[in-house]
C-alpha cells in the first residue's frame, strides 16, 4: 500500500498543479455538396504536443500507444493512409486537400526514418510496420522488402527536421487491404475525444464505409514555428463522399424501394404519358439532408479540448448563400465573404444538427478543373505478355503542366523500358507519335529482382497545354513459385496505383498536389494446385510399372509351366510349401478321422 | 424525240392530237391570265375571255379524260388476250416437253434391252465341234436352236455327274462309320488290357506281402512263388500279345507301368547365373548405397547434442544449492579490540544457534582500516548501519560466553532479516529445490525450507504469498505507464512531468542497478466503463458511490481504453488514476472505503477524490530501510533467476528427449551451455557473497536459457504429423509395393 499512497501523492501533486502545456487540439468539419447528389465530408483533427514531453514521453493529446511507435522506431515523419473508392474527377472535381491528404486504394505508408545507414533504416522500418499492423489492425507487416522502395522525388517532408538528422524515405503500399470498421476504431482512439464528443462523433463505421469513396490519413511531423520551440503534430483526417440517397435509406430497410406513384414528376410532355405511364422527370431542386440522415447521428456537443484560439469554427458547409439551412439552437452562424461558405460554432454537450430542405437550384458551388487527369489501364491479352498504357490529360487551355510520375510494381512484373512510347493527342484529335524523351525530362529507374524488390519508376514528366499523352509500355508476367500463390489466386494480383505530384498551380503555397490512379489487377498465370500430388502418383506408378517389368525380365528365368513345377519343388520355397501343405493335409486327415 | 414517234398506235393518235389542242388551249387561258400582257384591258373582259377559254378547257380536258379512259380499257384488253395466247403457247410446249421426254426413255429402254447380258453367254459350254460331234442331228439347225440344244446338253451331262458325286459322297460316309467302330473297338481294347494289368500288378504284390510274411515258412512260400512266377509270366504273354494287337496302346502300358518322373528344365548357363546376381546385387546396391542415405539425409532432423543430463541436474537442485551468506561488519570506534573480538564470536554464536535455515546465514565480521576500502563497506554506508548503543556496563567480559548485549545483538540482527530470510525459503519451496535435497545428514543447520516456514507465523507466511504473487517476474527492462482516466472532459492535463522528476526519478535510480526503467504517461478523456461492468451504486451511509469489490476486477475497460503495453521487452507496470464524473464523485470501494487497489502483475488503480485539501508530502513507513531492502531484493532477484533458468534448462532438457521429432539448432546448443556457465558462476558468486555479480551472471542465464527455450526453429517441425508421411511415402511406395 505504500507504494499506492505515494502514488496517489504522486497523482495529487500533479493535478493540484493543473499548468497549462503549450499543447493543443483543433478540429473540423467541412461540408460540401457535390454533383449527382453526393456529399463530401472531410474531418480533420490536428493536435501538437511539444517535442520535449514527446522526448520524455509525457503524452497528452498525442496518442501514446502512436508515440511509442515512432520513439520506437526512430520514425521522424510518418503517413498512413487507407483508402476505399475511387474518386470520380469527372464530377466531382479536384480532391480535398488537393490530394495531400489521399492514399492509394487499400493501405499506403510512407515515413521518414532516421538511422545511421540503408539497412538499419529498412530494420526500423521492419518494426515500424508491424507495430502499425498492430495499432491499426491492418496488414501492415506484409510490407516487405518487395513492397518497399525509396522514392526519390515523389515525396517530401512535410515537417521541419533538424539538418543533423540522417533520414531515409521508405514507401510501402497494399493495395489489396479492404479498408474497414476495424480500421477506424483505432484511429478514433488516437483522438484526444475519442468520437465521443466533437465532429468525430459523426464518424460511425456502419455510414462511413458505405460511402462513394473514403480516405484515413494519419500524418506526424515535427513543427518548428521558431527554431527553439519544436513540438510534434499529428493530424488526422477522414474525407468522405457520401451518396445522399444511400445514405438516407434507413439501417433496418436498406433496399432501395421505387418512389411512391403520387409522388412522381412525370414528364407529361412525352406523347405516351398516361395515367398508367410515367417518364419520371429529374427533380432539378437540390436534395434535402441533414446530419441526423447521413450520418445517423448528430454531433453530440464540441469538443472542450479544441481550443478556439484559430478562430475557426469547427462545422462548415459550402453551400450558395441563398440557400436554407437550418441549424439546432445554440449555434451560431458565420457567413463567409466568399459567398458559398458558412460555419456554425458548437455548444459544449449540446447535440448539434443541420438540416437543409429540397430547394430549387439557383447557383451552384463552383468546382474547379483539375490540373490534370490520369488513368492507367492494364492493356494486351494472353497469360505472358501485357502491357500498361497510362493517359494524361491535361485540360488547361494554356499552361501545361510539370509533374513526376511514380510507380512500383511488383517483381512479378516485369516491364520492359525500352519499350516505352508516348502518343499525344490535341483537341484536334490527331494521334501522333513522339519519341517519349520529349515529354520526360528526367527518369528514376531501380529494375526490380525477383523476390528481393520491386520496380521503382519515378518520370519527371510535362505535358503541354491542351493535350493528352499516353505512355505505353510492355511487360512480361512472371511465372511464381508453387507456393508463392495466395489461396485466390485466379482472382489476380494486385499492383499499386501510380503517384502524380504536381508543383502548385497557383503558386501561393508550396503545398504540392497529388493524384493517385486506381489500383490494378494483374492476372498471372495460374497452374493448376493439385499437380505436384498427381505427379508425384503418376511418375511413381509409371516407374514402378516399367522398372518392376524390366527388372523382373533381368532377374527371372523364363521355364515351360510343367518344368517350373518341378523347378518348384527344388526351391526353398516349393518344400516349404509342400511341407505346409503336407501339415494341412495331415491336420484334415486327423479332423476327418475324429468326424 | 418527239412524242409521236413513240407512239405509233393508230389509236391513240386522236388522244395525242386533243392533248395537244388542249395544251394550246391552256396556253391561250395562261395568256389572257398574264396581268403582264397588257394592263390596260378591262379586268371584266379579261375575266370573262378567261372564263370562257377556261370553260373550253374544261370540255377538252373531259373529252380527254373520256379518250383516256378508253386507252386504259383498250390497254387491258390487250393484256388479257395476250395472257390467253400466252397460255396456250405454254400448254402446248409443256405437250411437246412430254413428248420428247417419252422419246428419250423409250431409247433409253432399247439399248438397256439391245445391251442385255445373259448368263448363258457366261456358261462353261464344251466347244461347238465336240458337241456336234456328239449330236450330229444338229449340224443343220440354226444358232439359235443350237445353243438350246447345247445348254440342255449341259445340263443333263451336269445332273448326271451330280448324281455321282452324291454316290461317292454315300460311300464315304460308310466308310468313316465303320472307320470310327473299328477305333472304338481298339478303345475299349485298351481299358480291358489296363484293368488285366491292374489285377496282375495286384496278383504280384500279394505275392511278395506273402512272400515276406511268410519267411519263416519256406515250403510255404516256395510253393507261393511259383505262382507269382506263374504270374508274371502270364502277365509277360498278354504284354506281348497286346504288343502285336497294338503298338501305340502297348506304349502306354509301358508308360503307366513305369512311376512318373518330372522333366527339369535344362540346367542354366553360369553366366546366366552370375548376371542375375550381379542385377540383384546392383539394385539393392543402389537402394542401400544411394537411395536410403539420400533419403535419410533429405528426412533426418538436425538435434545438436544437449548436456541433457547437467540440465537436469540444475533443474533438480544437484547442482547448486543457493546459500546466502550475508557479511555484516562490526564497526566499533569505541571499543578495544579485543572485546570487540569477543563480542563478536559470542554474538556470531547467539545467531547461529537462532538460524535454523542454513541457506541463509549471517557472518560477522570486524572490520578493520584495511578493510574499510572494501566496496560492500562502501555502499550505502549510511543508511546500512544499525547503530546500537548500550551502557558500558553491558560489554560482557571476556571470560563469559554469553551476554545480554550479545544476545540483543543478535535477536536485532535476526529480526532484521527474518522476512528476506522468509521469501528465500518460500522461493526456494516453490522451486522445491532444496526439498528434494535430503542426501546430506538431517543437522539442525541444514532443515528443509519447509520446516523453516512451518516455524514462521502464518500472518507473515500470508502476506509473503501475497507479496510474491502480486511482484511482476523478473526483467531486464520494465516500463511504467502512468495514465490519468476521466469519464469526462477534463481535467485534461496535469503536471505529471515535475511529479515524476520529484517522486519517481530518484526511486528508479535507486533500482538502477537492478532493472533499467521507462516512463511513459497518458491523459485520456472520455474513458468510460465498459457496457457489460457493473456501474458504481450510491451508498446513502457514506454518501459516497461505491464500487464492490468483486467488481473491481470489470472496472479497467480493456477494450476500449488504451492500456496497450509498450513496445519493447519488459513487462509494463500500470499506475492508473481514475477520476470520476462529478456526478459520480466520490468514489470508493464498498465496505473497505479504499480508493485504490492493485491488480497482480499488472498495476494500480487509483480513485482521485479530488479532495480539496491535499494531503502533506510524507514519507512512506517502512521497517527497513530502502538501500536494505534493495540489497533484500537483489539476493532475492538473483535466487529466482538462478532457479527459473534452471528450470528452464530442466524444461527444455525434458522437452527434448520427449519429442524426437524436434530439430535442434546449433545455437540453441551454445545457448544452452553459456546458461549452464553462467548459472555455475552465478552461483559460485551467491556462495561467496557476490550478490550483485551474482545477478548479473543470473541475468545473462536467464535470457539464454529463454532464448533456447523460445527458438523459433524448435517449433516448426513439431506439427508436421505422421498422415502427412503416410500421404507422402503411400503413392511413392504403394505402386511398387503392388507387382
Amino acid at each position: 500500500m505504500t507504494v499506492l499512497s505515494s502514488l496517489a501523492l504522486l497523482f495529487l501533486v500533479a493535478l493540484s498543479s493543473l499548468t497549462s502545456a503549450t499543447s493543443d487540439y483543433h478540429e473540423s468539419l467541412i461540408l460540401q455538396p457535390l454533383p449527382q447528389s453526393s456529399l463530401l465530408a472531410s474531418f480533420n483533427f490536428r493536435s501538437n504536443e511539444t517535442q520535449e514531453s514527446f522526448d520524455e514521453r509525457h503524452f497528452r493529446y498525442f496518442p501514446r500507444a502512436l508515440g511509442q511507435i515512432l520513439r520506437h522506431a526512430n520514425t521522424k515523419e510518418l503517413h498512413l493512409r487507407f483508402t476505399t473508392g475511387r474518386w470520380d474527377a469527372e464530377s466531382w472535381g479536384p480532391r480535398p486537400w488537393n490530394g495531400t491528404k489521399e492514399g492509394s486504394t487499400g493501405v499506403e505508408l510512407w515515413a521518414w526514418i532516421d538511422a545511421p545507414d540503408d539497412e538499419a533504416a529498412f530494420a526500423k522500418w521492419i518494426t515500424l510496420t508491424q507495430s502499425l499492423s498492430g495499432l491499426f489492425c491492418a496488414s501492415l507487416n506484409f510490407i516487405d522488402s518487395t513492397r518497399t522502395t525509396r522514392p526519390v522525388a515523389s515525396f517530401e517532408l512535410m515537417g521541419d527536421h533538424s539538418a543533423s538528422s540522417n533520414l531515409h524515405l521508405l514507401h510501402g503500399t497494399l493495395p489489396g487491404e479492404v479498408v474497414c470498421t476495424e480500421n477506424l476504431t483505432p484511429f478514433l482512439k488516437l483522438l484526444p475525444c475519442k468520437g465521443k464528443a466533437g465532429v468525430a462523433s459523426l464518424l460511425d463505421g456502419h455510414k462511413l464505409f458505405d460511402a462513394s469513396w473514403q480516405s484515413m490519413s494519419v500524418d506526424v511531423s515535427p513543427v518548428c514555428p521558431h527554431p527553439d520551440e519544436c513540438s510534434v503534430q499529428i493530424d488526422q483526417t477522414v474525407d468522405i463522399v457520401l451518396d445522399i440517397d444511400r445514405s438516407k435509406r434507413p439501417r433496418d430497410n436498406p433496399i432501395p424501394r421505387p418512389v411512391p406513384a403520387d409522388q412522381l414528376a412525370c414528364d407529361t410532355s412525352k406523347p405516351y404519358h398516361s395515367d398508367d405511364t410515367c417518364y419520371p422527370l429529374e427533380s432539378t431542386a437540390e436534395k434535402s439532408w441533414s446530419l441526423t440522415d447521413i450520418f445517423g447521428r448528430t454531433i453530440s456537443g464540441a469538443c472542450p479540448l479544441a481550443d478556439d484560439h484559430a478562430h475557426e469554427d469547427p462545422v462548415c458547409l459550402r453551400v450558395p448563400h441563398e440557400r436554407e439551412v437550418h441549424v439546432a439552437p445554440g449555434a451560431v452562424e458565420t457567413k463567409k465573404s466568399d459567398g458559398f461558405t458558412r460555419c456554425f460554432t458548437l455548444q459544449p454537450s449540446t447535440p448539434f444538427d443541420l438540416t437543409i430542405p429540397e430547394q430549387e437550384a439557383t447557383t451552384q458551388v463552383p468546382l474547379e478543373e483539375p490540373v490534370l487527369r490520369a488513368e492507367r489501364t492494364i492493356v494486351g491479352n494472353g497469360q505472358e505478355r501485357g502491357g500498361m498504357r497510362i493517359i494524361f490529360d491535361n485540360p488547361s487551355d494554356t499552361n501545361a503542366v510539370d509533374f513526376i510520375y511514380f510507380e512500383t510494381l511488383p517483381w512479378f512484373l516485369r516491364p520492359f523500358v525500352h519499350t516505352l512510347q508516348a502518343t499525344i493527342t490535341g483537341r484536334d484529335g490527331v494521334r501522333r507519335q513522339v519519341p517519349a524523351s520529349e515529354f520526360i525530362k528526367e527518369s528514376f529507374y531501380k529494375p526490380a529482382i525477383d523476390r528481393e524488390r520491386g520496380t521503382q519508376l519515378e518520370l519527371a514528366l510535362s505535358v503541354p497545354a491542351a493535350s493528352t499523352v499516353t505512355l505505353t509500355y510492355d511487360f512480361e508476367k512472371a511465372i511464381l513459385r508453387y507456393t508463392e500463390y495466395p489461396p485466390d489466386a485466379n482472382r489476380g494480383f494486385n499492383v499499386a496505383p501510380a503517384v502524380i505530384k504536381m508543383g502548385s498551380h497557383d503558386g501561393q503555397n508550396n503545398h504540392p498536389i497529388y493524384i493517385r490512379t486506381t489500383s490494378l489487377l494483374l492476372q498471372l498465370p495460374t497452374p493448376d494446385f493439385s499437380m505436384p500430388y498427381n505427379v508425384i502418383i503418376l511418375t511413381s506408378t509409371v516407374i514402378a510399372l516399367a522398372f518392376g517389368s524390366i527388372f523382373n525380365l533381368l532377374v527371372r528365368r523364363f521355364v515351360t509351366a510343367d518344368e517350373a513345377s518341378a523347378l518348384l519343388a527344388q526351391t526353398v520355397k516349393g518344400r516349404l510349401s509342400g511341407k505346409i501343405i503336407a501339415i494341412r493335409d495331415k491336420i484334415k486327415g486327423k479332423s476327418a478321422k475324429t468326424e | 424525240m418527239a412524242i409521236r414517234d413513240i407512239v405509233s398506235n393508230p389509236s391513240l393518235l386522236p388522244v395525242l392530237g386533243l392533248s395537244a389542242e388542249t395544251r394550246d388551249q391552256c396556253m391561250s387561258l395562261l395568256a389572257a391570265l398574264d396581268p403582264t400582257v397588257d394592263l390596260a384591258a378591262d379586268p371584266q373582259d379579261r375575266a370573262l375571255a378567261a372564263s370562257k377559254e377556261q370553260k373550253q378547257l374544261f370540255a377538252l380536258l373531259a373529252r380527254l379524260r373520256g379518250l383516256n379512259r378508253d386507252a386504259i380499257l383498250r390497254v387491258r384488253e390487250t393484256k388479257q388476250s395476250t395472257a390467253e395466247a400466252r397460255q396456250e403457247i405454254d400448254r402446248l410446249h409443256l405437250q411437246l416437253q412430254n413428248l420428247y421426254y417419252e422419246q428419250r426413255h423409250l431409247t433409253g429402254e432399247i439399248t438397256a434391252c439391245e445391251t442385255y447380258e445373259h448368263k448363258y453367254r457366261s456358261l462353261p459350254l464344251i466347244p461347238l465341234e465336240e458337241f456336234l460331234a456328239l449330236h450330229p442331228e444338229h449340224q443343220e439347225s440354226d444358232d439359235h436352236e443350237l445353243m438350246i440344244a447345247q445348254i440342255n446338253h449341259e445340263h443333263s451331262e451336269r445332273e448326271k455327274l451330280e448324281q455321282a458325286r452324291q454316290e461317292l459322297l454315300k460311300r464315304k460316309q460308310a466308310l468313316i462309320a465303320e472307320n470310327n467302330k473299328r477305333k472304338e473297338d481298339l478303345a475299349s481294347l485298351d481299358q480291358d488290357l489296363e484293368r488285366f494289368i491292374d489285377v496282375g500288378v495286384l496278383l504280384l504284390s500279394c505275392g511278395r506281402t506273402a512272400n515276406s510274411t511268410r519267411r519263416p515258412n519256406p515250403s510255404r512260400s516256395s510253393s507261393k512263388r511259383s505262382i507269382n512266377i506263374r504270374s508274371w509270366a502270364y502277365l509277360h504273354a498278354l504284354v506281348m500279345t497286346a504288343k502285336n494287337d497294338d503298338q501305340t496302346s502297348a506304349q502306354t502300358v509301358s508308360d503307366t507301368m513305369t512311376a512318373p518322373t518330372p522333366r527339369l528344365p535344362p540346367p542354366e548357363k553360369p553366366e546366366a547365373v552370375r548376371t542375375r546376381l550381379k542385377v540383384i546385387a546392383a539394385f539393392w546396391a543402389v537402394i542401400i548405397f544411394l537411395g536410403f542415405p539420400i533419403w535419410w539425409k533429405t528426412t533426418s532432423i538436425y538435434r545438436a547434442s544437449l548436456p541433457i543430463s547437467d540440465m537436469i541436474d540444475w533443474a533438480d537442485g544437484k547442482t547448486c544449492r543457493p546459500v546466502f551468506p550475508l557479511e555484516i561488519r562490526f564497526e566499533t570506534p569505541s571499543l578495544p579490540d579485543t572485546e570487540a573480538q569477543h563480542l563478536l564470536r559470542t554474538t556470531q554464536h547467539t545467531l547461529d544457534d537462532l538460524n535454523e535455515f542454513s541457506a541463509h546465514h549471517l557472518r560477522l565480521k570486524l572490520s578493520s582500516d584495511d578493510e574499510l576500502t572494501s566496496p560492500r563497506a562502501a555502499l550505502h554506508s549510511d543508511t546500512t548501519q544499525l547503530d546500537v548503543f548500550y551502557p558500558p556496563s553491558q560489554i560482557p567480559p571476556p571470560s563469559a560466553s554469553n551476554s545480554p548485549l550479545s544476545a540483543f545483538i543478535a535477536s536485532e540482527l535476526q529480526s532484521l532479516f527474518t522476512e528476506e530470510k522468509a521469501i528465500i525459503a518460500q522461493v526456494l519451496s516453490d522451486h522445491n529445490v532444496l526439498g528434494t535435497n535430503t542426501h546430506s545428514p538431517a543437522s539442525p543447520n541444514n532443515q528443509a525450507p519447509s520446516a523453516m516456514l512451518n516455524s514462521l507465523s502464518p500472518e507473515l507466511i500470508e502476506s509473503m504469498t501475497r507479496r510474491l504473487r502480486r511482484s511482476l517476474k523478473y526483467a531486464e527492462t520494465y516500463h511504467l505507464a502512468f495514465s490519468l482516466f476521466t469519464p469526462g472532459s477534463s481535467p485534461s492535463s496535469w503536471d505529471i512531468q515535475a511529479a515524476v522528476h520529484d517522486y519517481i526519478s530518484p526511486l528508479l535510480d535507486a533500482f538502477s542497478p537492478i532493472s533499467n526503467f521507462t516512463v511513459d504517461t497518458q491523459v485520456q478523456l472520455y474513458a468510460t466503463f465498459s457496457p457489460t461492468a457493473p456501474s458504481p451504486e450510491y451508498d446513502e451511509t457514506h454518501s459516497a458511490w461505491t464500487l464492490k469489490k468483486d467488481d473491481l476486477s470489470a472496472f479497467i475497460n480493456a477494450a476500449e481504453w488504451p492500456l496497450s503495453p509498450s513496445i519493447g521487452s519488459g513487462p509494463t507496470i500500470n499506475f492508473i488514476l481514475y477520476v470520476p464524473a462529478p456526478s459520480q464523485s466520490p468514489l470508493l470501494v464498498k465496505d473497505s472505503l479504499a480508493t485504490s487497489w492493485i491488480i497482480p502483475q499488472w498495476g494500480g488503480v487509483l480513485h482521485d477524490l479530488l479532495t480539496p485539501t491535499p494531503y502533506p508530502p510524507r514519507r512512506p513507513l517502512h521497517p527497513n530501510p530502502l538501500p536494505l531492502r534493495l540489497q533484500t531484493l537483489t539476493r532475492l532477484r538473483a535466487a529466482s533467476l538462478l532457479l527459473s533458468a534452471s528450470s528452464t534448462m530442466g524444461s527444455l532438457a525434458r522437452l527434448t528427449e520427449s519429442l524426437p521429432s524436434i530439430p535442434i539448432p546449433a545455437t540453441v546448443a551454445t545457448s544452452v551451455s553459456t546458461t549452464l556457465t553462467h548459472l555455475s558462476s552465478a552461483c559460485a558468486h551467491l556462495r561467496h557473497g557476490q550478490f550483485q555479480a551474482a545477478l548479473a551472471s543470473a541475468r545473462v542465464a536467464e535470457t539464454e536459457a529463454e532464448r533456447s527455450f523460445f527458438e523459433k526453429s524448435m517449433v516448426g517441425q513439431m506439427y508436421f504429423p505422421d498422415e502427412h508421411k503416410v500421404a507422402v511415402y503411400l503413392p511413392l511406395l504403394g505402386p511398387i509395393g503392388v507387382p
